[in-house]
């Protein structure tokens, strides 16, 4: 099984904006929510990317104006 | 039935738009932003897809700078109250509608703003004249509406949103009437905020309108309306500093929302150029018959839009709405919430009729209307 990334977002409106992104440059994603033990924030939203694409994926979303707080574990 | 109150709400809607708000509310209404399930995400999608449409629609370029809120008045109150701090002075008109004027006044109470009003009825020269004469250093904001929800009058937005841009003064844009019929370009324009419903010319079902803000304005500026649970990070005591979430506290109506996706997409393949035209077609040819009418009272001065508003001598302009809803047509009679142009009309007194067209209204409507107004008339002699 592919190992996967979650790249934390601000909100589901981030989320599904930074999947428009990366779907428009073919990368595959998946919206979810964090683990809450992953999280101090409580409820938070992000961008599930395989491993491989984490980079080009955080490039993306922050060429794209998608700020993300942190990378944890899928 | 004849429906020409389209000014208080849009009648019918495209099938479209009922056929999505059911869709909506029968396949994938989960709550957006809350779960990660799929009827969750499914609404959130729908949500952020309106979000990009009224984005692209008003010439914004940033999604996430769409608010909704439940309507017009609640986006006006939004902005004015998240904006306007203790002492400062706003522009607005003597045209405008009490979703405009009630926060002022209330502002004005509260946190001691002060209000001036331009002359709405003078020409755009005049208009940008007023603002240049009755801006000061003071002078946050300008607030008018684009169009009048009384009588037709359309406001030279990019030479009000230009002159508001070179002095460092907000330009917030009631579009309750003009959405869907004027166009209004957020960058081109210069409008730093927009203000819509859901349920009037863009067609979608009432629940919900947008406030949408400019990339200009920097979003701390914009204090918080209400705060509440949004989905997001549960534990931070206070609302987010960013934008859409800053100001959307609650669930959002995600049905309504899902109706206006369509609507803005009937508007948008129509185009806005062919309602102005079906409005102004309708105008002319009610002003022309309701004028050959003796006993007839037209107020629209030559000017054509989207409505015309008269009285029938010695009848109150309730009492015509009420025989008129008789014929099965459909007007609003009274004040408008608009109680400054009734003033200008010097129909304070009597209020008036207004009939509203909309992108379904047909000269069978009109002429439907013509002679139930003439057999009012005649009862009368």
């Amino acid at each position: 099984m592919t190992e996967r990334k979650i790249i934390a977002v601000s909100s589901v409106t981030y989320a599904m904006k930074g999947s428009e992104l990366l779907a428009k440059n073919k990368i595959k994603r998946r919206i979810t929510k964090l683990k809450p033990d992953k999280t101090k924030r409580g409820c938070t939203y992000g961008i599930s990317v395989d491993l491989k694409d984490v980079e080009d994926a955080v490039r993306i979303l922050r060429l794209g104006g998608v700020n993300y707080s942190e990378i944890t574990d899928g | 039935m004849v429906y020409l109150d389209n000014a208080a709400t849009s009648f019918p809607k495209p099938p479209t738009v009922y056929k999505e708000a059911e869709k909506c509310m029968k396949t994938y209404c989960g709550n957006p932003g809350r779960s990660a399930h799929r009827m969750s995400l499914a609404a959130a999608e729908k949500i952020y897809e309106c979000r990009s449409l009224l984005s692209d629609f008003f010439n914004l370029d940033a999604p996430e700078r769409v608010v909704f809120t439940l309507n017009t008045t609640s986006a006006l109150n939004m902005i004015m109250k998240g904006l306007l701090q203790n002492g400062d002075h706003v522009i607005t008109g003597n045209m405008e509608h009490n979703s405009v004027l009630r926060p002022l006044y209330e502002l004005k109470k509260t946190r001691h703003i002060s209000v001036s009003k331009i002359d709405s009825t003078k020409d755009d020269d005049g208009i940008i004249s007023q603002i240049q004469t009755l801006s000061n250093p003071r002078t946050k904001a300008v607030i008018l509406s684009h169009s009048s929800n009384v009588i037709p009058r359309v406001m030279p937005i990019k030479m009000i949103g230009q002159l508001c841009r070179s002095r460092g003064i907000f330009f917030i844009l009631d579009c309750a009437q003009s959405a869907g019929v004027y166009d209004a370009d957020m960058e081109n324009d210069c409008i730093d905020a927009l203000c819509v419903p859901s349920h009037k010319g863009l067609l979608g079902i009432q629940g919900a309108g947008a406030l949408c803000i400019s990339k200009t304005v920097n979003e701390r500026l914009v204090g918080t309306f209400t705060e509440g649970g949004n989905g997001t990070a549960s534990f931070e005591p206070f609302m987010p500093d960013f934008l859409p979430d800053k100001l959307e506290a609650g669930t959002l109506p995600t049905p309504a929302v899902a109706s206006l996706c369509e609507g803005i997409k009937y508007i948008k393949n129509i185009k806005t150029e062919t309602v102005r035209n079906i409005n102004n077609a309708l105008c002319s040819s009610l002003c022309d018959r309701l004028s050959s009418l003796n006993g007839v009272t037209v107020y629209n001065n030559g000017r054509m839009g989207s409505m015309v508003l008269f009285n029938v001598d010695s009848l109150s302009s309730e009492d015509v709405a009420r025989h008129l809803d008789r014929f099965g047509i459909c007007v609003r009679g009274g004040f408008h919430c608009a109680p400054d142009t009734h003033r200008l009309l010097g129909t304070e007194e009597t209020g008036a009729v207004r009939a509203s067209f909309g992108v379904f209204n047909t000269q069978n409507d009109i002429e439907r209307l013509y002679f139930a107004v003439k057999n009012i008339v005649n009862l009368l002699i």
